[in-house]
């Protein structure tokens, strides 16, 4: 824990909607149109703040602290990843499976939540979040098992830090895959294309969407922020396979370099939104278990 | 002359698809078998000696098998073409599958993929090098594959497809085999014989284990080792009865020849103990499989494939247990005896339009000639004395017993008991049971009787007396 | 740059044993054979047998089998595979167990040089892919496409060994593929034309017990 750690975190706070609305500006271009502002989630989430909770006489305490306990969970994941050339905020050996939990436990908030408005529709969307991050999971699992295989750590940070330029050289094709992996996991669990779309409210394309349609003022709020910051988080682990960051030397030269590779993985996304469809429901297993075969074929080759 | 051996064949069969004439065709599928048979025995007379260099050389080894296919397509070439003669004339029926319209494929096709699978299987025989062999082989199945289809129907297609591909994948996986042989060279990179003997010390032992394994499976599938057999049943019962005297009478040796040379360079190599176990493992698996499936048979032509299966693995068993004399004899016996029962068995399907055992009964009364034919070669497959399977089975045994392998003794000789009660009980009560009121007695043109009763005879006089110069040449091959 | 090839290779053949359609396959296998003409350019010993062994490779591999199959498919009029013997999801999960498998046999070999540390493993992949699709497959296009994976497979472990294969062995080995395949094409035609479809469940009658003993 040092100085820079708490900079990053707080830029982690600070910057998630940014990154959002970076992927909204990004599919506005690619449609032809000039978009929300970069800055759009910010204005959302602070008109959402501003208003009062509409709360539906079928729910019970756990639809009310639900948007809580899921921001609580995600800052908690944002304390344990590290950053740039930065340790996390905590670290100790095996938070990569804390890390995970705390991931599914803001899930089954959010699942729990939304079964308990009664409403059929999102218990719909309950089950089949519950059903894609069953095989989202097992991938996330290996690829963190191939890369604590390649740096030998057994913590976020450690993973990180221990990963030089000779192992990402001897291991390049583990890398590539882990990263690969990594990638589909992000998309199938931020709710992206292919896995959801994010723009309708239709009953086909919904997955996350539906799950807090009946959440209103500053508990969605709450939940957009926290949507945000999983991105963040989500994007950091992305970027730190890719770049390891014992190479760079200076903590400006870090610093800079990693928000660069940020936005390249916010614009990534936004490209990879614009040029799919969403998946038909059947052929999303197909996609996860090539994430899981990608993955354990990494932790094969790791050396 | 050696490379003639080969040529004139693949010639032969250029002319044949190009030919219009049907005699024509016929008489050049003859010549072309009988050329072959005086260019063998010219051979064998004047033995050149093979020099290390060489593509193409006949060693002892070669002339026995050489020999025996040379001999079975003489016959076979006699039996073929009376049968083009007779199927041009009518149309099929057959009983067990409904009244078929199988058209049967053209003539030119036949003709030419015959004397071309003579070709290759020479250049099998010939081969000093295991590329060329790997590459000779494959073409034999790629040449086979047509004779297969020769009546075209729902079930040969499917024997076909399933020949092509299982016999196709066998022999990439013996493919292997061969890259891993020459890696086992080391700086030698060859797979020339003579170097491969040579430097056998200095193989490289696992490359050569390796090697062992994949060509036993890969080959072992063309020869009809259990558990690759699976194609054997369909193809031998689905082609032409002539095709299938070949299939089993000489393409399963020359599988089994490329198994002897590799066994034999690994004795060489002091791996003799694993090739050997593995040898005999496949070898009783593949009696096991015949002596299941041969009792209650109800085609008597998948019968006859099955005792192919039984007796390749009586082969197997002798390599392993360290008989090649007497294995190489039972090869020779086998070709000649099977050739002849399939002969036979399309007599019986001539005369009796149907493969099933159950219909063609009565075969004495019916068709005295054929009855022999058929009952005595069931006694010759079944190694009653005199004929030479009878020696070559009991030298086998007897070997198994002085080297101490008593638990594959026994197996042996109860899978063999087993094979035999099956295929007792089904040939006898095809040859001697009343048969059905409908069917009149017939007689067999002569084509079709004389070339399986030569071949029959010829195992008789293997058993009776073995002539001194074939006995010298089995020992010496049973030596490399 | 032969690692990278043979990645794209590996993640090929993941592709071919989890993918449902014909015609991916079919590009599958094209791209296949420009790898193998590349990887054969940059590891053969430089000279005229290995342009004339790669440019075969690329032609025949590259061009001439895809188009032979797309003629199968055409006449055939498949485009989606029938549901298979062993489903996608299993068979991606699978294709990471042969992998390993790959693995476990390239170790117990001989230890090649460093540079081809991932050709064994590729090449034994591949065959063990290819087996695989013969047997889990219906179609008896999958099993053609099975079959000529397999021999890329074969010609990657070939070329992970050979200084100097023998050249006559090579082009006899291209002489006999090609005439396999051939014959394969004319085969399943002919299965096509016989029996209106391709369906390997279907052509089983030849049994030696039927169930109505």
């Amino acid at each position: 824990m040092t100085a820079a750690s708490f900079y990053y975190f707080g830029a982690a706070l600070l910057f998630a909607p940014l990154l959002a609305g970076l992927i909204n500006r990004t599919k506005a271009f690619f449609a032809g149109r000039t978009g929300q502002s970069v800055f759009q989630q910010y204005r959302d989430i602070f008109k959402l703040l501003r208003k009062s909770a509409v709360y539906s006489v079928t729910t019970t305490e756990v639809f009310r602290i639900a948007p809580a306990a899921v921001t609580a969970c995600m800052l908690f994941a944002a304390m344990l990843m590290p950053f740039a050339d930065a340790p996390a905020l905590l670290t100790f050996d095996g938070d990569i499976i804390v890390f995970a939990y705390l991931l599914a436990t803001a899930r089954f908030f959010t699942m729990t939540a939304a079964l308990d408005t009664g409403s059929s529709f999102e218990g719909m969307g309950a089950s089949r979040e519950a059903w894609i991050s069953a095989l989202a999971e097992p991938a996330f699992f290996i690829a963190a098992a191939a890369l604590v295989k390649m740096s030998g750590a057994l913590s976020l940070t450690g993973v990180f830090s221990g990963l030089h330029v000779e192992d990402w050289l001897t291991n390049t094709p583990s890398v590539f895959m882990t990263a690969a992996a990594v990638f589909i996991i992000l998309l199938a669990e931020n709710a992206r294309i292919p896995f959801d779309d994010p723009n309708t409210h239709l009953e086909l394309t919904m997955v996350h969407e539906v799950m807090v349609l009946d959440n209103s003022g500053p508990d969605l709020g709450l939940i957009t922020y926290s949507a945000s910051l999983k991105l963040w988080i989500f994007c950091a682990f992305l970027v730190q396979i890719m770049i390891p960051a014992a190479a760079l030397t200076s903590p400006f030269e870090a610093a800079t370099v990693f928000t660069a590779a940020m936005a390249a993985t916010a614009i990534l996304v936004g490209t990879v939104e614009s040029c799919m469809a969403r998946l038909r429901l059947t052929r999303i297993p197909q996609l996860l278990i090539g994430a899981i075969a990608m993955a354990a074929v990494a932790f094969i080759m790791a050396a | 002359m050696i490379s003639s051996l080969i040529v004139i064949p693949a010639a032969a069969a250029v002319i044949c698809f190009l030919l219009k004439n049907d005699r024509a065709r016929r008489f050049t599928v003859i010549a072309a078998a009988a050329v072959h048979f005086i260019n063998t025995l010219a051979l064998w007379a004047a033995r050149p000696v093979p020099r290390p260099q060489d593509w193409l050389g006949a060693d002892a080894l070669s002339l026995v098998f050489l020999l025996i296919m040379s001999t079975l397509f003489m016959c076979a070439a006699i039996y073929a073409v009376q049968y083009l003669a007779t199927e041009t004339k009518r149309q099929e029926e057959d009983f067990s599958a409904g009244l078929l319209d199988m058209k049967n494929a053209p003539e030119a096709v036949f003709c030419g993929c015959l004397l071309m699978f003579l070709s290759m299987m020479s250049a099998v025989i010939l081969s000093r090098n295991f590329g060329l062999m790997w590459v000779a082989v494959e073409a034999t199945t790629l040449s086979t594959a047509p004779l297969i289809y020769f009546h075209r129907s729902r079930h040969s297609l499917e024997a076909t497809w399933k020949y092509l591909l299982i016999c196709s994948v066998g022999i990439a996986l013996a493919l292997i085999g061969n890259f891993a042989l020459a890696a086992a060279g080391g700086e030698h990179f060859s797979l020339q014989f003579s170097m491969l003997a040579e430097n056998a010390k200095s193989l490289n032992p696992v490359w050569m284990k390796t090697a062992f394994i994949f060509m036993l499976v890969g080959y072992g599938t063309k020869a009809g080792l259990a558990p690759m057999h699976t194609w054997l049943p369909d193809a031998h019962s689905q082609s032409p009865s002539v095709v299938s005297s070949l299939l089993s009478g000489a393409l399963l040796n020359c599988a089994m020849l490329a198994i002897i040379r590799m066994h034999g360079l690994c004795a060489k190599a002091g791996l003799a103990q694993t090739s050997s176990g593995m040898l005999i493992a496949l070898g009783l698996a593949s009696l096991l499989v015949a002596a299941v499936f041969i009792i209650r048979q109800k085609d008597y032509k998948r019968m006859l494939a099955y005792s192919s299966i039984e007796n390749m693995g009586i082969i197997a068993v002798g390599l392993g247990g360290g008989a090649t004399y007497a294995a190489l004899l039972h090869a020779a016996g086998h070709s000649f005896i099977k050739g002849a029962l399939f002969m036979t068995a399309g007599n019986i399907l001539r005369i009796f339009k149907t493969k099933s055992c159950e219909w063609a009964k009565g075969l004495a009364a019916i068709s005295p000639a054929t009855a022999v034919l058929w009952f005595g070669g069931f006694l010759a497959i079944s190694a009653i004395p005199p004929f030479s399977t009878f020696v070559s089975k009991f030298l086998i045994l007897a070997t198994l017993a002085t080297g101490g392998h008593w638990v594959t003794a026994g197996l042996y000789l109860l899978f063999i008991a087993a094979v035999f009660l099956g295929m007792s009980h089904t040939v006898i009560a095809m040859t001697f049971s009343a048969p059905a009121p409908e069917v009149k007695p017939t007689g067999s043109p002569k084509g079709f009787i004389i070339p399986a009763a030569i071949l029959l005879a010829a195992a008789l006089a293997l058993g009776l007396y073995m002539p001194d110069g074939i006995q010298a040449l089995l020992e010496e091959a049973a030596r490399l | 740059m032969i690692q990278t090839a043979l990645i794209i290779l590996l993640a090929s053949d993941f592709l071919l044993l989890g993918g449902g359609r014909l015609g991916t396959a079919v590009k599958m296998m094209a791209l296949q054979g420009f790898l193998l003409a590349l990887i054969t350019l940059l590891t053969g010993a430089p000279g005229p047998a290995c342009w004339l062994l790669a440019a075969a490779t690329l032609t025949v591999k590259g061009v001439v089998f895809p188009a032979i199959l797309r003629k199968i498919l055409r006449n055939a009029k498949a485009n989606r595979e029938i549901q298979p013997y062993v489903g996608y999801n299993l068979s991606l999960l699978l294709a990471v167990g042969l992998f390993a498998a790959a693995l476990l046999i390239s170790m117990k070999l001989p230890a090649p040089q460093a540079n081809k540390a991932l050709f064994t493993p590729t090449a034994f992949f591949t065959v063990l892919g290819g087996l695989f699709l013969i047997t889990a497959r219906r179609t008896a296009i999958m099993q053609v496409i099975g079959y000529l994976i397999m021999e890329n497979g074969i010609y990657l472990f070939g070329l992970s060994l050979a200084q100097e294969t023998p050249f006559i062995v090579e082009l006899g080995l291209f002489l006999d593929i090609f005439a396999a395949v051939f014959i394969m094409a004319i085969v399943v035609f002919h299965i096509n034309r016989e029996f209106d479809h391709m369906d390997m469940e279907r052509l089983a009658e030849l049994k030696d017990w039927s169930p109505h003993d």
